[in-house]
C-alpha cells in the first residue's frame, strides 16, 4: 500500500502499536470501509465512533488505518467545510470528523482543509 | 454474562446482491461463533455485532465475520483487495455494467474460488459471499458442493433477504 498520505505518515517514524482482538475488529472495520470506498454511507457510523475515540482503532495515537481512512474523508471534509450551505450545522453534525481530519490535516503538514474555529456550535446532545 | 447479538442486513437501501453478501458473512459467523455464544438480534435490521460484556459494537460485516473466527489473516492480499474493491464494490452498485461483473466473478472463480474446502479462512469466505452475492447461478455451476458450515450459512442467508427499492428499475 502506497500513496502520499501513507509515504509522509511513515516518514514520522510513529511505532505500530500491538493491537487487541477489539482494535483487529476495529482495523478490520475501517479498512474495509476505505476498500469498498464506502465512505459516503458510514459517515455518520465514522463520526459517532470518534465521538469516544481519538483515532479509528482507540490507540493513542494515530495508526496507518487513520490514513488509510482520511485519504477518503479529505474529499468529504473539504465539501463540508467549503459548502456556501450551512457551514455551521455541518461542522456541528460531524464535529467528531473534523476534529480528527484537522488533527491529520496539521501533523502530515497539508494545506488541504481550512478550518474556522470561530464558529460558536451548539452544545452536542448524546 | 451479558448476552452478544448479532443481527443480518435487511436495510431497504442496499442492493439486493450486497445483502446477500453480507448476510452469507453474518450467518457464518452466527454459526461459528464458539465462546462468543451469540444469539441473532430480530429487531435490527442492519449488520451489527454487539458484545454484551462490554458493548464493543461493530457495523461491517467483514470485520464481524474477522472478528467472530478471530481470523485477521490476509488483510493486505491481493485476494482480500480483489473481494473488497472489485466484487463488492459491484454488489453495492445499483446498476453495475453487466460485462465487469461477468469478468470479476470470472476473474474470482479461477484465481481464488478453484478450491472452496475446509477448513476455510475469513478471506476466502469473503471471497466467496462476494462472488456468490453477484453471479449464484453461475458460482453454482463451477462449484458442486460447500464445506458443511458455509453451505448451512448460504441457506441461512437466503432467508434473510428482504426486496428494497433498489431492485426495481424504473
Amino acid at each position: 500500500m502506497s500513496s502520499d498520505l501513507l509515504n509522509k505518515f511513515a516518514a514520522l517514524s510513529i511505532s505500530a502499536p500491538s493491537l487487541t482482538q477489539e482494535q483487529k475488529g476495529l482495523q478490520a472495520q475501517w479498512d474495509s470501509v476505505s476498500k469498498t470506498g464506502n465512505i459516503q454511507a458510514s459517515f455518520e457510523e465514522l463520526n459517532l465512533h470518534l465521538r469516544d475515540h481519538s483515532f479509528v482503532l482507540g490507540t493513542s495515537q494515530p495508526t496507518v488505518s487513520d490514513i488509510s481512512l482520511f485519504e477518503h474523508v479529505l474529499p468529504v471534509a473539504k465539501e463540508l467545510t467549503n459548502s456556501s450551505k450551512d457551514v455551521k450545522g455541518n461542522y456541528a453534525k460531524y464535529r467528531h470528523v473534523l476534529r480528527w481530519s484537522q488533527y491529520l490535516n496539521d501533523l502530515l503538514q497539508l494545506n488541504d482543509l481550512t478550518f474556522n474555529l470561530d464558529l460558536d456550535l451548539p452544545r452536542e446532545i448524546i | 454474562m451479558a448476552p452478544s447479538h448479532i443481527s443480518f442486513d435487511q436495510s431497504k437501501g442496499q442492493t439486493s446482491a450486497l445483502q446477500l453478501a453480507n448476510n452469507i458473512k453474518l450467518a457464518y459467523a452466527l454459526l461459528s461463533s464458539g465462546n462468543l455464544k451469540l444469539e441473532e438480534n430480530k429487531d435490527v435490521s442492519v449488520p451489527q455485532l454487539v458484545i454484551g460484556a462490554t458493548g464493543y459494537r461493530l457495523f461491517d460485516a467483514n470485520a464481524i465475520l474477522r472478528y467472530t473466527l478471530n481470523d485477521f489473516e490476509s488483510e493486505e492480499s491481493d485476494e482480500y483487495n480483489f473481494a473488497l474493491s472489485s466484487l463488492e464494490s459491484l454488489a453495492s452498485h445499483k446498476d453495475p455494467n453487466q460485462e465487469h461483473v461477468a469478468e470479476s466473478v470470472r476473474k474470482s472463480l479461477d484465481n481464488y474460488l478453484s478450491s472452496v474446502t475446509a477448513p476455510l479462512c475469513a478471506t476466502k469466505i469473503i471471497t466467496f459471499a462476494n462472488t456468490y452475492a453477484l453471479s449464484p447461478t453461475v458460482v453454482e455451476e463451477k462449484i458442486n458442493s460447500l464445506p458443511e458450515t458455509l453451505q448451512k450459512a448460504l441457506d441461512l442467508a437466503k432467508t434473510k433477504i428482504v426486496r428494497s427499492s433498489t431492485d426495481y428499475k424504473h
